[in-house]
């Protein structure tokens, strides 16, 4: 199994009780990153910093301590692009990939980040459904679109990790949701298997449990989790969109709405998107 | 490549609604016994040191082959290092399991045999397949459970689906359904070979297995990088665009004479799996008679005029010759109680290329003439 990453607070109680692991760091804008950084590479490799903060871009200060370090910067919304003038160079320079809910201006303001050379990061993780058409056109863009532009998140990874030898793709480590790769940390040390988890406050064990096989089999188990689905013969399992989404948004749904739609049309932008750099017609 | 079929045991944890298993009315629930695990290897190592360049594939089949345990396989393990010291790279092994028993126990020895894939077969539909004093659901989860013991262990593995007339209604359910299990040794849909006059609930015609397959072609034809291993149509294509010189399936190389033998628990040699479920073409013991001496039996001449018979009359005016042969001799003895006539199922391969085949895909097949 690859080495797992932990995300966690960037908590000194928490991170002095962790040796020799790979971390994700959670951590506000104000926080001195230079001292957690430092901390962090003490005893731990960095994964990725993960500045979180309900507050709009226009409102985030670019950090020049960010500098040469994976950023990943959470923010609620972009706030009005007019504000943001002065500091998308500085976004770009510093490499910042900008994550947002999925709520629709954001979907559109994804579109301008991303055009303008900036990464972002959706959060397509199975909580609030999309404006799935929306969303429709915005992976088209990314996918397709022939004028530069940065990646989007996570329909690049789906694309680079779809696999044309009748495989299914599991994509959810672009979220850091994969449970055979990330646990998600609280400040308490206590364990979740997913980002969502860990807003729900259901834990799977603390950090004394970290190498045990029992969480080893919980991780197991909601990995291979999709095949309930099956076993229920839930409309999912029936959906030729399931190749990429897996069941993401089976839960509480008692018919198909616009996700088998969305991911049944990703599939096929994911193959001509293969097809088209097949004949060196690039896309973006 | 000649194709054991070999059957340790009838016996099965499961009663799935159309299992042909018990036709002949004598099920042979005993074990193969060490003896005659050890005659099976020694026959076969003979028949390799006769034929230089031949290769056996052993499909260990049943009744549920993973009844009988992990031992059994290691005596098979232990039988042909014994047996087989210079012709083993020669024999390679395959399992057709329900998956159903599949623990890791059975991992160790099934990599030590060469295994890297099991084939195994599975119906979405309810009450088809039930474990014994069981319902559906109990089967699949124990099939799901196997699975996903499999794909962790590194075993491909690849599903047949019986379409039953109670899968008719709804073949795109049932195309997603397993695709989307995404097994990578792939999905075939096979039509149940039922009685139609005293299995009606159950049993269809070549026609309406045609109709079945006619509305899944052209969901696989527009996205086959998608589903790369959709049988029949994978194979299909590939005939057709070798011009009808690569078959894949026995039941379309016309050559089973050959190719084929079926080995039951007690070492009896029929002609082939199906032909020892229905208790038809026994070719005496494996203690009695070597593979040479079946490949020379009179009925397996006999069969071997078949091609030539069915290509001069009931085949004669056939475009699609080159695809299916006639079929399975066994088709035609269930139609006509005859082994000598064509299959009854025509219409599902060349009646299928000419309604569905060749107006979705545009190719006109241009087949090699019979030789």
């Amino acid at each position: 199994m690859t080495r797992t990453v932990l995300i966690c607070p960037d908590d000194p109680s928490l991170l002095g009780r962790l040796a020799g692991r790979s971390l994700g760091i959670r951590l506000a804008p104000s926080a001195d990153i230079a001292a957690t950084v430092a901390m962090v590479r003490r005893r731990n490799d960095l994964f990725r910093l993960l500045v979180e903060t309900p507050l709009p871009l226009t409102d985030i200060e670019p950090d020049i301590a960010w500098q040469g370090l994976p950023v990943d910067l959470a923010v609620g919304s972009v706030g009005r692009f007019a504000a943001l003038t002065g500091r998308l160079d500085a976004l770009r320079a510093l490499g910042v990939t900008v994550c947002l809910p999925l709520g629709d201006r954001n979907l559109t303001d994804a579109r301008l980040l991303s055009s303008l050379g900036i990464r972002t990061r959706l959060r397509l993780d199975g909580g609030t459904a999309p404006d799935w058409e929306r969303l429709s056109d915005l992976m088209t863009y990314a996918l397709l679109g022939l004028v530069e532009h940065a990646p989007i998140e996570p329909f690049q990874t789906i694309a680079d990790a779809c696999r044309t030898d009748g495989r299914t793709t599991d994509w959810l480590a672009a979220l850091f949701d994969d449970p055979q790769r990330f646990l998600h940390l609280d400040a308490e040390g206590r364990i979740a298997l997913s980002r969502r988890d860990l807003m729900a406050g259901a834990f799977v064990g603390n950090l004394a449990a970290l190498d045990s096989p029992a969480l080893a089999a919980c991780r197991r188990q909601r990995a291979e989790a999709w095949r309930q689905a099956f076993l229920d013969d839930h409309f999912c399992a029936r959906c030729p969109g399931w190749r990429l989404c897996r069941g993401r948004y089976a839960a509480g749904k008692s018919a198909a709405d616009g996700c088998a739609d969305f991911f049944t049309e990703m599939a096929d932008v994911v193959e001509q998107r293969a097809a088209l750099r097949r004949e060196r017609r690039l896309p973006w | 490549m000649v194709t054991l079929i070999v059957k340790p045991s009838e016996a099965c944890n499961a009663a799935c609604v159309y299992c042909e298993v018990d036709r002949k009315g004598w099920l042979k629930s005993k074990i193969m016994s060490p003896e005659t695990l050890d005659m099976l290897f020694a026959r076969i190592d003979a028949f390799l040191k006769e034929r230089r360049n031949e290769q056996i594939k052993i499909v260990w089949h049943g009744g549920e082959p993973l009844l009988i345990g992990e031992p059994f396989y290691r005596r098979i393990l232990a039988a042909q290092r014994q047996r087989c010291a210079d012709t083993e790279s020669r024999i390679c092994h395959t399992v057709q399991s329900n998956l159903t028993l599949f623990s890791d126990e059975f991992v160790e020895v099934f990599r030590a045999l060469g295994i890297t894939s099991v084939g195994t077969s599975y119906d979405p539909v309810t009450e088809v397949r039930v474990l014994k004093g069981q319902d559906s659901r109990a089967y699949d989860e124990a099939f799901l459970a196997g699975t996903a013991r499999l794909e962790r262990a590194g075993f491909d593995w690849g599903v047949i689906c019986v379409v039953t007339r109670l899968s008719l209604e709804r073949p795109l359910d049932l195309f997603y359904f397993l695709t989307n299990l995404a097994p990578q040794g792939g999905v075939m849909f096979n039509p149940i070979l039922l009685d139609k006059a005293k299995h009606q609930y159950l049993a269809i015609d070549d026609k309406e297995f045609s109709a079945f397959l006619g509305v899944l072609f052209p969901v696989w034809w527009a996205h086959r990088q998608r589903y790369p291993r959709v049988e029949p149509f994978h194979s299909l294509t590939e005939t057709i665009l070798s011009g009808g010189r690569r078959q894949f399936y026995c039941t379309d190389a016309g050559q089973c004479a050959d190719t084929h033998i079926g080995i039951g628990p007690d070492g009896a040699m029929t002609h082939c799996g199906r032909s020892g479920d229905w208790g038809l073409l026994d070719y005496g013991s494996i203690h009695d008679r070597s593979f040479a001496e079946v490949f020379a039996d009179a009925r397996r001449v006999e069969l071997r005029r078949r091609g030539e018979a069915l290509r001069n009359g009931a085949c004669r005016d056939c475009d699609y010759w080159a695809l299916c042969h006639g079929g399975c001799p066994l088709d035609s003895w269930d139609a006509t109680g005859s082994f000598l006539g064509k299959t009854a199922w025509c219409d599902s391969r060349g009646g299928f290329v000419k309604t569905t085949f060749e107006p979705v895909t545009g190719i006109k097949p241009k087949l090699m003439e019979a030789e």
